[in-house]
């Protein structure tokens, strides 16, 4: 579904290259954990196979089309849904909003459906009442929630999650997790997750782990019958 | 359609800086409002002024011309002026810069059948005390002033003179008999209207029938010119008739061409000097009024003008800071949105929509304040001109007694007689009491420069703003 192929990025300004070289390819209905210390560039891996930037050299397909610079926003919009770390909702919009707001954007076929909102979020612990609510009345593990929410909503099939359980309890982890499973195995859909935590990404299929610019990936053999 | 959507939501969810911003966007266009009203009621006023003032031209005679002549041919004893044909002036009149035109000549009379008014007058020139030198003169000549109609002379136009019975002489009158004559004179030897008087010109008795009596407002002008008749001794006739009591029935000592547009004086001058010959004749324009009006008027419409650019410059220099910060504080929503795929330019059309929004209510508040605004505005910015512009016009008129630039007082005397009427101040006072308010009207074209003036303001804000964060991809901004 996704490969990169010959990537490499460097920071600009800087004479080192963060990875060089890179050959990946990602598979719908895979859910995907990219692991790494601190700094070993995991978000902007993550990055740049959302779209957000732009690689120094190397190429992106997706479907086996070229991502380009002139195709990128169309990407975005139409291929890619991402959970960033910081939530990035919208403070003067409600829950409802925000996500109704972000499956306007990307053409969701259910964009107009707020039972259909109202029962993803309920299947997170927001109810209708906070469904309401301005998202800067909500802790940030509900918006965190909401942020899984709102990219679920949309139809991409490339789901893109960076450090999407890093506010959650334990409870609310296994329920993303289980959710991002759901989105991956049962609607076929490529999920990336960047996460520190050990246990999010043994529940992964795939692990790919990043270490001074090299990635070595190891399928979960306990994950491998879907 | 999302975008408008969302800057809506913005708008009404964050009222703090919604309100901030419309009362910076207030205060900018309450300015740039009473700028182009103010503008635009100059604009009006100077036409108006171009309508009302009346600008004369003067054909006369040149006088450098007879001066040169007087020093040329040494036997010749006193200046002689050449006389206006009234077939050229007729030629003149027919350009389409005349709105009308009066001719005039005067000579000198003496009182026949009445007692002209005598004035006496003492000159005591300063010395040391005690020594007091006197002399004293008195004059009883009548002055006869040809005129094609009296409203037409300045002295009228501009109320020096007020008919006060019976009627004032008209183009009906060229050639007759008829007069109009000073109140005093009528007073002081029982004449009313309708009455016959008799004058003794050059010799010969002329009957003379009263069909108007005129008060003169203005002092005599003995004290400072001893030998000059008073006022009232002014006798206004048909300028055709005093020809015919010179002996030149078809000739004129000068005319007075009013322009229909002040401004095209100086075109008129050159058509009209093709006709005449500039050795003998000479065209003066006496738009004195017009200029004093002018100027304070031109003074407004260009302080306004600046004021309007000013307050633009400055209103989007603020408003881009304010924007800066606005998209510098919702650069991540700006990022998000462009991580969810939305197109730059549908980002910047939110924010100008939202700035849009704020840009409605503050040019609601702006149309009800700056009419306000403007008339503060304008009647101090009137006060300041027109002071400035009668310290200035008053010191002219002071230079040139008896002058001051209006037609009448462009004639001088000539070899029969002399006439001087002394009426450059009540020009200046005129002028000020027309320029002294601005009419100051919300019309629609107004209303359309107001909201053109914010769209721009707006754009080049929102465009400056966001130029520097929407630049770079969506990472960067998310990471800034």
């Amino acid at each position: 579904m996704l490969k990169v192929e010959d990537l490499t990025y460097q920071y600009p300004k800087s004479d080192k290259k963060l990875f060089e070289h890179v050959n990946l390819e990602f598979d719908a209905g895979e859910l995907y954990a990219i692991v790494g210390r601190s700094g070993a560039g995991k978000t902007t891996f993550l990055s740049l196979l959302a779209g957000l930037d732009v690689p120094t050299s190397g190429k992106l397909k997706y479907q086996e089309q070229m991502v380009t610079a002139s195709t990128l926003s169309e990407y975005r919009r139409k291929d890619v849904s991402m959970v960033f770390q910081a939530y990035n909702l919208f403070d003067y919009m409600t829950v409802m909003e925000n996500i109704l707001t972000a499956m306007e954007l990307t053409g969701s076929k259910n964009r107009h459906d707020r039972q259909y909102v109202l029962q993803l979020l309920a299947k997170i612990g927001i109810d209708r009442q906070l469904a309401d609510k301005k998202v800067v009345f909500l802790s940030g593990g509900q918006q965190q929630r909401v942020a899984i929410v709102r990219t679920m909503c949309c139809d991409a099939q490339l789901v893109l999650a960076d450090e999407p359980t890093g506010n959650l309890d334990e409870d609310n982890t296994t329920e993303v997790i289980n959710l991002f499973k759901k989105l991956a195995h049962e609607e076929n859909r490529c999920v990336i997750i960047v996460t520190h935590e050990a246990e999010v990404a043994r529940n992964c299929d795939v692990q790919i782990e990043l270490h001074q610019g090299h990635f070595s990936v190891q399928r979960n053999l306990c994950r491998s019958s879907k | 359609m999302n975008f408008i959507k969302r800057a809506w939501l913005n708008v009404i969810r964050k009222k703090g800086r919604t309100l901030l911003l419309i009362l910076i966007m207030s205060a900018i266009l309450l300015f740039v409002f009473a700028g182009l009203l103010i503008q635009e009621a100059a604009s009006k006023a100077v036409d108006n002024a171009k309508q009302s003032a009346n600008a004369t031209v003067t054909l006369s005679a040149n006088r450098s011309n007879a001066f040169r002549q007087l020093r040329k041919h040494k036997q010749q004893k006193s200046l002689t002026f050449s006389s206006v044909n009234l077939k050229t002036v007729r030629q003149i009149a027919k350009s389409g810069y005349v709105k009308n035109y009066n001719t005039l000549s005067s000579t000198n009379g003496t009182a026949k059948s009445f007692k002209a008014i005598k004035t006496t007058t003492t000159n005591q020139p300063a010395g040391p005390i005690g020594e007091k030198s006197k002399s004293s003169s008195s004059s009883s000549s009548l002055s006869l002033d040809g005129v094609t109609s009296t409203a037409l002379t300045s002295a009228f136009s501009e109320g020096t003179n007020k008919i006060v019975s019976g009627r004032g002489l008209t183009v009906n009158d060229q050639g007759t008999n008829h007069t109009v004559i000073e109140k005093q004179l009528a007073k002081q030897n029982d004449l009313t209207v309708g009455d016959q008087i008799k004058v003794k010109v050059s010799g010969k008795l002329v009957k003379l029938k009263i069909v108007g009596i005129y008060r003169a407002s203005s002092a005599s002008t003995s004290q400072t010119q001893p030998q000059m008749s008073d006022p009232a001794n002014t006798l206004y006739l048909s300028s055709k008739f005093v020809g015919k009591l010179k002996g030149t029935p078809q000739k004129v000592d000068s005319v007075s061409f009013t322009m229909t547009d002040p401004a095209k004086a100086s075109s008129f001058i050159k058509q009209a000097k093709k006709s005449i010959n500039t050795t003998k004749f000479s065209l003066t324009t006496n738009d004195a009024v017009y200029q004093t009006m002018l100027t304070p008027l031109n003074n407004i419409k260009s302080f306004s003008q600046k004021i309007i650019w000013l307050v633009c410059i400055a209103g989007t220099a603020i408003l881009t800071l304010l924007v800066i910060l606005m998209v510098r504080e919702r650069r991540y929503e700006a990022g998000v949105l462009l991580a969810l795929g939305e197109k730059k330019s549908k980002v910047i059309w939110q924010f100008f929509t939202e700035l849009f929004l704020v840009m409605l209510v503050s040019s609601v508040i702006a149309l009800i304040g700056g009419k306000y605004a403007g008339n503060l505005m304008s009647k101090q910015l009137i006060q300041q001109t027109t002071a400035q512009t009668t310290s200035v016009s008053g010191g002219q008129t002071g230079g040139m007694p008896g002058g001051g630039g209006n037609s009448q007082g462009m004639i001088q005397g000539n070899s029969q007689g002399q006439k001087q009427p002394a009426q450059g101040r009540s020009n200046a006072s005129a002028s000020q009491k027309q320029s002294s308010t601005l009419n100051l009207k919300i019309s629609v074209k107004n209303v359309l420069e107001l909201l053109g003036f914010g769209l721009l303001i707006i754009f080049i804000a929102v465009i400056l703003g966001t130029i520097n964060i929407l630049r770079w991809p969506p990472k960067k901004i998310l990471t800034m």
